[in-house]
């Protein structure tokens, strides 16, 4: 099946029309949101040209126009984080999109009435964040919108609007400027009517749901045909949870160090290079941005190409256009380099429109790959991420370093400077590379798992409440699981034994959601949780009770239990029917009710701790070394307290070392050694495996010997 | 977003548009003052004269209102903005210096106020460590016409910006090397 689903979701290998294509998705949404691409920045342009223009009639200085320029930037991304995370959990992508656009837009009509230098940084802040849309959604939305095969040239025709937007920001401001005679106000009405036409023309874009495409054609690949069930809802993760999510994976690590290092070459590179156009060549005000525009223009068609090259050269190999991408960095880097030092202005342009062309196809040839290895709805928040660590990291970074070049060796000098981040990026960018792959694997095994589970249950067969598939974890650089299958039935009790350091308590914290899994999935009722946050986990029934004695040693008994209670239930009457509860089945405790936890005797203690099942009634209980330095009929009394939990209808896993404990109230055992599952199946065929257990009586034998001579 | 939110939000910038102050804004440039040296970033010798050419229109306010229509230059600083007067850069407690409106705490400052258009620029700091890491001593000037008020209580001279337009030209100071 994996093969099949990668073919699918990478791009087959026949080329499909893209005229067909586009008209089948419906070619109005990508007309829309290219032409949103293409007069994003009209603003921005039109403040960086005439910024020493609004100065004069504003009294303000050339810093207060900077620092537009910079709030802009920091508004953009804070907009990109927020756009990301509200369109996760509902499709609303294209409202938002559309909506955002008339925002800035009038926004940059607003500008043109600032009447001080601190409203036009108020304006291009506002502006910015709504223009966050623009990065974080339009491409998320071109995905699920047109079929897999023209998606190498969905995203170059996306690119190459947005790398027209300078030369058409250019070309509207010069005009305006030059030949119109519009003052800097002017320019700026100019640029917001401009704007709110063509915004205007976006406002029927409609949302087509996430991940339509990818769906049907993993649907296809898991089943070899298209006509099975629909795929059900799938679990939405919180902005936190898909944040933690992304940076586990390896490949997604690897490109924010990338993209880090690219912040640190690109971002001063755009902020230097209309200073040397200045120093260097004498161009200002309108006559460099307009020089800027026509740098750009190589870069459309550029972008264009590496749009078809993507469908074209790399379906099936997810890794293929990121090392392509690193080729292109590196590129970049030298042209600039020479023509900043050649400083001749026919060949400098030349040199930085090769640049500039390159780096217009870096992005395509990365950004495709990567989404298509993240699931829909967290495709907006990895873009923010890249895009925030780029420009917030690595740009800040690079224009203070860059700065400080500057002032020793000249403007020239410090651009030249930038190859050393720009082969770095490409270094990066090629040790992506091949984690882009296995990251894809290790989606489709997901993505397949979730689906076999949803058809089994859409076919009313039974599935197991606890399914873990092929856990990998380890702490930093340590792996601890490898590859653990783990299941439990609805109302089982399953004993998880081996020896210290297997692995047994380190499954439960990933089971709980204490430690997230490098690799591998889990379903809880059929529902996704590998990157549920644990709290979300208890809420859907999954309550874990730690090693040692899991109480607040300071609170009483009482408040003990309304801590439990209140950490997940605010209603209060709810809590005390609960402690009722718990009071009536373990009279004990009621006895105990005022003391401190910390006053219990270790059987009480951990009585207190199962206690939380009665409060929380979870589906799944997880109990970690129940036994653990108590006397035999306290342990007694404790497996009798699991059991009727367990009677009550709550799942239990119970990790024990003690194999005569465990195995004396379960009928399904675990047996862990190293991190792997050596043994699943009944207890009393456990019993028959003197290979396994011999390492567990040998290290309680080794334990009791020492205890004896610790007694002698 | 929902439709109600992008309503009040739009509600919220349409207030904060109708707080601006529109009179007196100018949509198109307008040339009252034409600059006639030094050219844009042309090179130049210390000392540098600035000179300039009012329109017809401003002449003409000029010779009907000798003094109270004054040119104010502001050299390598950003110049007062529309509305504003010169007393509020210099600071309006000037006690005990015997009032500050004066032309040198001005000049201290980078600005000149003359009646003629042209001023004759003696003494220009070399930026060029401090400006231009590649060693070029650019300076900018920016003129504006400054109306004269009522004369203020501290004896200075309420000279106000008269509208938003403003002409800016750069230049470069070519400086024999120092021994």
């Amino acid at each position: 099946m994996n093969s099949e689903a990668r073919r699918f979701l990478t791009g087959p290998a026949e080329r499909g029309g893209v005229g067909e294509a586009v008209r089948r998705g419906g070619a109005y949404g990508l007309f829309a949101l290219c032409a949103l691409a293409a007069i994003h920045q009209l603003q921005v342009v039109a403040v960086l040209a005439l910024g020493p223009e609004i100065g004069s009639t504003l009294g303000a200085g050339a810093g207060t126009f900077s620092f537009a320029v910079a709030a802009h930037a920091v508004g953009l991304h804070l907009g990109m984080l927020r756009f990301a995370t509200i369109a996760e959990s509902q499709p609303i992508r294209a409202a938002i999109t559309a909506r955002s656009a008339v925002i800035w837009s009038f926004l940059t009509l607003v500008t043109s009435f600032a009447s001080s230098g601190s409203a036009v940084i108020a304006a291009m802040f506002a502006a910015g964040f709504a223009r966050g849309s623009v990065k974080a959604l339009h491409l998320p939305l071109l995905m699920d919108t047109y079929d897999v095969r023209i998606r190498g040239r969905l995203f170059g025709m996306w690119t190459a609007a947005e790398a027209s937007a300078i030369p058409i920001a250019a070309a509207v401001v010069g005009v305006a400027w030059s030949t119109g005679g519009a003052s800097w106000r002017g320019v700026l009405v100019v640029c917001g009517v401009v704007s709110l036409g063509v915004v205007a023309t976006a406002e029927r874009l409609r949302d087509p749901g996430f991940g339509a495409p990818d769906h049907a054609l993993l649907r296809a690949a898991v089943d070899g045909g298209a006509d099975g069930p629909a795929i059900g809802e799938e679990t939405i993760l919180g902005a936190a949870e898909v944040r933690r999510r992304l940076t586990l994976m390896p490949s997604f690590r690897a490109l924010l160090l990338a993209y880090g290092l690219l912040g640190v070459f690109l971002i001063p590179f755009n902020a230097f290079m209309l200073a040397y156009l200045d120093r260097r060549f004498g161009l200002i005000l309108v006559g460099r941005v307009v020089a800027l525009g026509l740098m750009w223009i190589p870069a459309i068609g550029a972008a264009l190409a590496a749009g078809r090259w993507l469908d074209r050269e790399a379906p099936g190999d997810v890794g293929r256009p990121i090392a392509m991408a690193a080729k292109a960095v590196a590129v970049a880097g030298a042209a600039i380099a020479v023509g900043a030092l050649v400083a001749v202005r026919p060949i400098t342009f030349a040199l930085f429109s090769v640049g500039l062309a390159s780096i217009a196809v870096v992005f395509p040839l990365v950004q495709l790959p990567l989404l298509t290895i993240i699931q829909p709805r967290q495709r907006p928040q990895a873009l923010a991420i890249l895009h925030t660590t780029m420009t917030l990291a690595g740009g800040l970074g690079g224009l203070v370093i860059l700065g400080g070049v500057d002032r020793r060796i000249g403007i020239a000098g410090a651009l030249a400077t930038l190859i050393v981040p720009a082969l770095l990026a490409s270094r990066a960018l090629s040790k992506a590379a091949p984690l882009v792959e296995s990251d894809l694997d290790n989606l489709l095994l997901d993505v397949a798992e979730d689906e076999r589970l949803k058809r089994h249950r859409a076919a009313g067969e039974r599935i197991p409440l606890l399914r873990c598939q092929g856990i990998n974890f380890a702490y930093d650089q340590v792996q601890v699981l490898f590859d653990v299958d783990f299941t439990v039935d609805d109302g089982e009790m399953v004993a998880l034994l081996g020896t210290n350091g297997a692995g047994k308590s380190t499954l439960l914290r990933v089971i709980s959601g204490l430690g997230l899994p490098s690799r591998g999935s889990l379903h809880f009722r059929g529902e996704e949780i590998t990157y549920l946050d644990a709290e979300r986990r208890v809420e859907a029934g999954v309550v874990q009770i730690p090693g040692g004695r899991a109480v607040f040693p300071p609170l009483s008994v009482l408040e003990n239990l309304r801590v439990y209670g209140f950490a997940f239930d605010r209603d209060k009457k709810a809590v005390e029917r609960g402690i009722e509860a718990t009071f009536g089945a373990l009279p004990r405790l009621y006895e105990r009710r005022n003391q401190p936890a910390a006053t219990l005797s270790g059987g009480e203690q951990q009585m207190l701790a199962l206690a939380k099942a009665f409060i929380l009634r979870p589906r799944l209980l997880l109990i970690d070394e129940l036994s653990l330095g108590l006397a035999p009929v306290i342990v007694g009394e404790l497996l009798e307290m699991v059991r009727r939990i367990n009677a009550s209808g709550t799942a239990v896993v119970l990790v024990e070392q003690s194999v005569n404990v465990a195995l004396s109230v379960v009928d399904h055992a675990y047996f862990m050694e190293r991190g792997q599952i050596r043994f699943d199946g009944k207890a009393s065929d456990l019993l028959g495996r003197p290979d396994l257990l011999r390492s567990v009586f040998l290290e309680g034998a080794q334990a009791g010997r020492a205890q004896a001579r610790a007694g002698a | 977003m929902t439709r109600h939110r992008v309503r009040l939000v739009l509600l919220a910038l349409a207030v904060a548009a109708s707080a601006c102050q529109t009179d007196g804004m100018r949509w198109r440039r307008e040339d009252v003052i034409t600059i006639t040296s030094p050219g844009l970033r042309e090179a130049v010798e210390m000392p540098v004269l600035v000179t300039w050419e009012p329109s017809p229109d401003l002449a003409d306010q000029i010779a009907q209102d000798p003094g109270g229509i004054l040119y104010g230059i502001f050299v390598d600083r950003a110049p007062i903005g529309r509305g504003a007067q010169l007393a509020d850069v210099v600071g309006r407690n000037c006690s005990g210096r015997g009032g500050c409106m004066d032309e040198e705490s001005l000049r201290d400052r980078g600005i000149h106020v003359s009646a003629i258009p042209q001023l004759l620029l003696a003494d220009l700091d070399d930026l060029r460590r401090r400006g231009d890491p590649d060693g070029r001593d650019v300076h900018a000037v920016t003129i504006v016409v400054l109306r004269r008020g009522d004369d203020r209580e501290d004896g200075g001279l309420a000279l106000e910006r008269a509208d938003e337009t403003s002409y800016r030209v750069e230049f470069v100071v070519e400086r024999e090397e120092e021994a």
